[in-house]
């Protein structure tokens, strides 16, 4: 059973209000559904899956019940999943996403043929799906027809450009076929993909809109910031601080999404968010930045000395905590902290830069040119970094010979 | 109980019925032997119960989480394998890293005291190397925000040089592993690092009602470290050693990543050593050796770096080995209960597929988070079989949640043993296996040795907050065998790491690559073992040596433990 105790208010509102019309109606198949998916989005897959196999029972002409249902089984039990996945397409006969994930289960399972006729029959109907492009251009890859592969692969890319898994594995079947070049060119394009897409589904996006609670809402303002829709996720970020006052992920969030509009109510969040929570190093680090971004730097850095002190080797920390230091003047302050954030993120290519600058004011030339050759190593196209060096090379040419 | 309740878990039994078994459950299983592993860490003598200090319900710490590894190893030089065991209790905890020595009964004594290695912290794994050529091998132990380096003094204790050989590594370090990559004759040193982890951050399953360990994806993946080993002239005594950290200058730093696995071989057939890094949700990073210095990272382009549908796995243990007897080595990676264990086959040399329904892992008796992984022949059939070990990363879905008096239950798994047909086709023997698979825990470390000297390759398991256990190899009906000691004499004597050997029999050929760390967290024994089947004698040894050279040693019976010298052979 699902204990909502300490629950989110909004999620046990939720889950309580899809039990009572079970309760009201105990045959009521979408009734056992809805509570099913309300569980499933909420990742109470155990009860999610009770709830919708009763649901399936109730109304076995269904496809949705069955094809969420089926997902459930294809995580716990693959073998089973495929025959559960067979049922859901056949129910959901003209919706793409059952028969497509049927395929890609079939082709998981070493059924290539078989996941190939999936993939072929949702493009009977649907000509251009580039799921099923990508699926029969993965089915020729198993095969090891590389020319086919490719065929598809491209159709897939065409319609759906974003999708980095297509991207890999025309990356890999172009060096098969000896097209290095082509090869390197799909690799830029995986690195510039943040993530899969996720492919249209209309029944797990029904499931996803029934998620409640504050992490699903700060998720979803997110999404909208990320699409530049910071007009809409202000608001919703803004009735979670008035509802959810205690939480101080929810300051978190809004003191972020006022940064650099207004860092002074930013700072008050970040602040609220440690009264909340002391320990919490994303807000003391936050809190940090509100204060150099009004110029208070004898401020920011007590408070990236606090972070230092939850996490003494967090390089980005190290990192800003050296800049405040040598906007305060203390430049071997700042040289010890840079050369410290560069031991703990070596990948961190300002930092290098930002030490190699100080080093070359204190007369550090040498140590100051390797962390510009560490600089460029990680960003060739670093035209700062690169004047610096030249310019330390011909002082050291220029300087008299001991 | 109201009625609903009652309802949803009349509802529940019901489906129960129907449903297949499912790891997280933990459901009892039918086993039926004869199995091919005992358990024998009772009479052998080793009593370690790995520690992760205390556990706070509000506290889900992960370097917990990720548990400690072994090495098995010869610490001593007496020729009789010895276990290292790392413990995660933290700088306060009284639980030290400890050491046992195997004696002439085959019995294990804790050596710790004393010893040098009896260090406590956050311990993850360990790798074994003789770093100074002095024919003695050394230890590194990785920990959550540093290595630490123990050369050994071959009096039965150990130097801490960490500092002095140049190593520094704040970042939460992983598996690692010795590596001659600039064939200079000195090993150097590769360190997985895992994730910039936030101890103070705090995630939760759905919907913050159960706490749980985080999800690596909150947190920016870290890069994997490469020191390049100066030699004893590097040193400033002249006699120790001194690493330089290449990391960026070799371009391992170019690409950061939550590295959990990592094995060092020759993957494009240039006989140069190049370094695989499994990733954990991330794709893997294959760095290819440019052989001036440089690596290249080439994982998408040979096949590895994504599974057969393009996507992303948890990747976390690493094993290497021939599955299908074709000469080139294929790698298997472990992953989450959700996904499969992953086996690439290679062909042609160099490119990767995706194997693993070919292979027989997908529909196995039970799915599980693997962490070890050791390929070897177990049975000496002449195939490599494989065993993993599991233990989930977050609580089961179908479990009670997390208390403090179990709290590690929800997160227990049993392991999994699987058989080859020499076809690189695996059966599922788990059910067979009691002994290994039949216990639920969260399993991390596995490594694997002769330790009893019979000539079949027993396994040393650990476990997060549970004994580590011993198995010794019990296969019914096994072949022949020969257990092989590469060393150069010109290195001190130590083992060759990064040599290919090939045995053969009639018209029958097996390959082996010398490197002891792979696995997870963890080191094997450093010989290469071969099954021979029936097979009494063998014709002939072939050994490509770190440097490139070729050497061919004679025939001899099957059944013994050799050791072929550099050298010694016939170019």
């Amino acid at each position: 059973m699902v204990t909502l105790v300490n629950a989110d208010p909004n999620l046990a509102q939720v889950i309580e209000q899809a039990r009572t019309a079970v309760k009201n109606s105990p045959s009521s198949a979408k009734a056992w559904g809805h509570l099913g998916s309300v569980f499933q989005a909420h990742a109470f897959m155990t009860e999610a899956q009770v709830c919708l196999a009763q649901a399936m029972r109730l109304d076995p002409e269904d496809g949705r019940w069955a094809y969420l249902h089926a997902l459930y089984v294809c995580q716990t039990d693959p073998e089973q999943g495929i025959p559960a996945l067979g049922r859901a397409a056949q129910l959901c006969d003209g919706i793409a996403a059952p028969r497509l994930k049927l395929g890609e289960a079939l082709l998981e399972a070493g059924r290539v043929e078989e996941a190939e006729m999936s993939f072929r029959a949702v493009l009977a109907y649907d000509p251009n799906n580039p799921r099923a492009e990508l699926g029969l251009g993965r089915a020729a890859y198993a095969r090891g027809d590389w020319q086919e592969s490719v065929a598809h692969l491209r159709r897939s890319v065409a319609r759906a450009p974003g999708v980095r898994a297509t991207h890999a594995v025309l990356a890999e079947v172009y060096q098969r076929l000896g097209d290095a070049k082509a090869a390197q060119v799909e690799l830029g394009r995986v690195a510039e993909t943040s993530d899969n897409a996720l492919w249209p589904d209309p029944y797990q996006e029904a499931v996803g809109r029934l998620k409640t609670g504050i992490e699903a809402r700060l998720e979803h303002a997110q999404m909208l910031l990320q699409q530049g829709r910071a007009a809409e996720a202000i608001p919703l970020v803004e009735e979670l601080v008035r509802s959810r006052p205690d939480a101080d992920a929810v300051h978190i969030a809004y003191g972020r999404l006022l940064l650099k509009i207004a860092p002074v109510r930013a700072e008050a969040e970040f602040r609220q968010a440690l009264a909340l929570r002391p320990t919490s190093l994303s807000a003391q680090t936050e809190l940090a930045q509100a204060l150099e971004l009004q110029g208070k730097y004898r401020e920011a850095a007590d408070c990236y000395r606090q972070a230092v002190d939850l996490k003494p080797q967090d390089g980005t920390v190290h990192h800003r905590l050296g800049l405040c230091l040598q906007r305060l003047g203390d430049k071997e302050g700042a040289i010890g902290e840079l050369r410290i954030a560069v031991k703990c993120k070596p990948d961190l290519t300002v930092a290098h830069s930002n030490l190699a600058e100080l080093l070359v004011e204190n007369g550090g030339f040498d140590e100051a040119a390797q962390h510009l050759q560490d600089a460029l190593r990680l960003a060739p196209a670093d035209d700062t970094a690169r004047r610096l060096l030249t310019q330390i090379r011909e002082q050291a040419t220029r300087a008299p010979k001991r | 109980m109201n009625g609903f309740a009652v309802k949803l878990l009349f509802i529940a039994a019901v489906c129960g019925g129907c449903c297949r078994q499912s790891a997280a459950t933990v459901t009892p299983a039918k086993f039926s032997g004869p199995p091919w592993f005992v358990d024998v860490t009772r009479e052998s003598g080793l009593d370690f119960v790995h520690e992760v200090g205390t556990v706070r319900l509000d506290h889900y710490f992960m370097p917990h989480l990720l548990g400690s590894g072994v090495a098995v190893f010869d610490f001593d030089n007496d020729g009789k394998l010895d276990i290292y065991l790392v413990q995660n209790g933290g700088p306060k905890s009284q639980a030290t890293n400890r050491l046992f020595r195997q004696g002439r009964d085959g019995r294990f004594t804790d050596v710790s005291k004393g010893s040098g290695l009896d260090i406590v912290g956050h311990g993850m794994g360990v790798a074994i190397g003789d770093v100074n050529n002095d024919g003695w091998p050394d230890v590194l132990v990785t920990e959550y925000c540093g290595i630490r380096l123990f050369l050994n003094n071959g009096n039965g204790t150990f130097r801490e040089v960490t500092a002095a050989a140049g190593l520094e590594n704040p970042l939460w370090a992983t598996s690692a592993s010795f590596v001659d990559y600039d064939r200079d004759g000195w090993l150097d040193l590769v360190v997985t690092n895992y994730v910039d982890y936030d101890p103070t951050r705090k995630c939760s399953r759905s919907e913050g009602n159960r706490p749980d360990f985080c999800n690596p994806n909150n947190f920016a993946g870290t890069v994997t470290r490469l020191y390049r080993n100066l030699g004893r002239a590097g040193a400033s005594d002249g006699k120790s050693v001194r690493f330089e950290d290449v990391t960026l200058k070799a371009g391992l730093g170019l690409v950061a990543g939550p590295g959990l696995g990592v094995v060092c071989a020759d993957f494009d057939g240039d006989h140069w050593p190049d370094i695989l890094v499994a990733n954990d949700a991330q794709p893997n990073r294959l760095w290819i050796n440019q052989r001036d210095g440089t690596f290249k990272e080439e994982a998408a382009l040979r096949g590895i770096a994504y599974n057969a549908l393009g996507q992303m796995q948890g990747n976390m243990g690493i094993g290497l080995g021939d599955v299908n007897g074709d000469g080139l080595f294929d790698i298997l990676v472990t992953h989450l209960s959700e996904e499969t264990h992953s086996l690439w086959q290679q062909g042609p040399r160099g490119f990767f597929q995706d194997r693993t329904a070919r292979a027989g892992f997908v529909n196995t008796q039970w799915r599980g988070t693997g962490f070890g992984i050791v390929m070897e022949d177990f049975d000496h059939d002449g195939a490599l079989d494989i065993a993993v070990v599991n233990g989930r990363v977050s609580q089961s879905l179908n479990s009670e949640p997390a208390s403090a008096d179990s709290f590690w239950v929800p997160y227990a798994e049993r392991n999994q043993m699987f058989a080859n047909d020499g076809m690189g086709r695996f059966q599922d023997i788990s059910l067979k296996n009691e002994p290994f698979c039949g216990t639920a825990a969260v399993w991390r470390g596995l490594a694997c040795g002769d330790l009893n000297d019979d000539g079949g390759l027993d396994l040393v398991a650990t476990a997060v907050a549970g004994p580590a256990r011993i198995f010794h190899n019990v296969a019914p009906q096994r072949g022949n065998w020969l257990l092989v000691r590469l060393i150069d004499p010109a290195l001190g004597g130590r083992d060759a790491y990064g040599a290919e050997i090939t045995v053969q029999a009639d018209s029958k050929r097996w390959k082996r690559w010398l490197n002891p760390g792979s696995s997870y967290l963890s080191s094997n024994d450093a010989r290469t073992h071969f099954g021979l089947g029936s097979f009494e004698r063998v014709d002939r040894i072939e050994v490509l040596w770190p440097d490139g050279k070729e050497e061919v040693f004679a025939g001899r019976f099957a059944n013994q433990a050799i050791v072929l010298r550099k050298g010694s052979g016939r170019n």
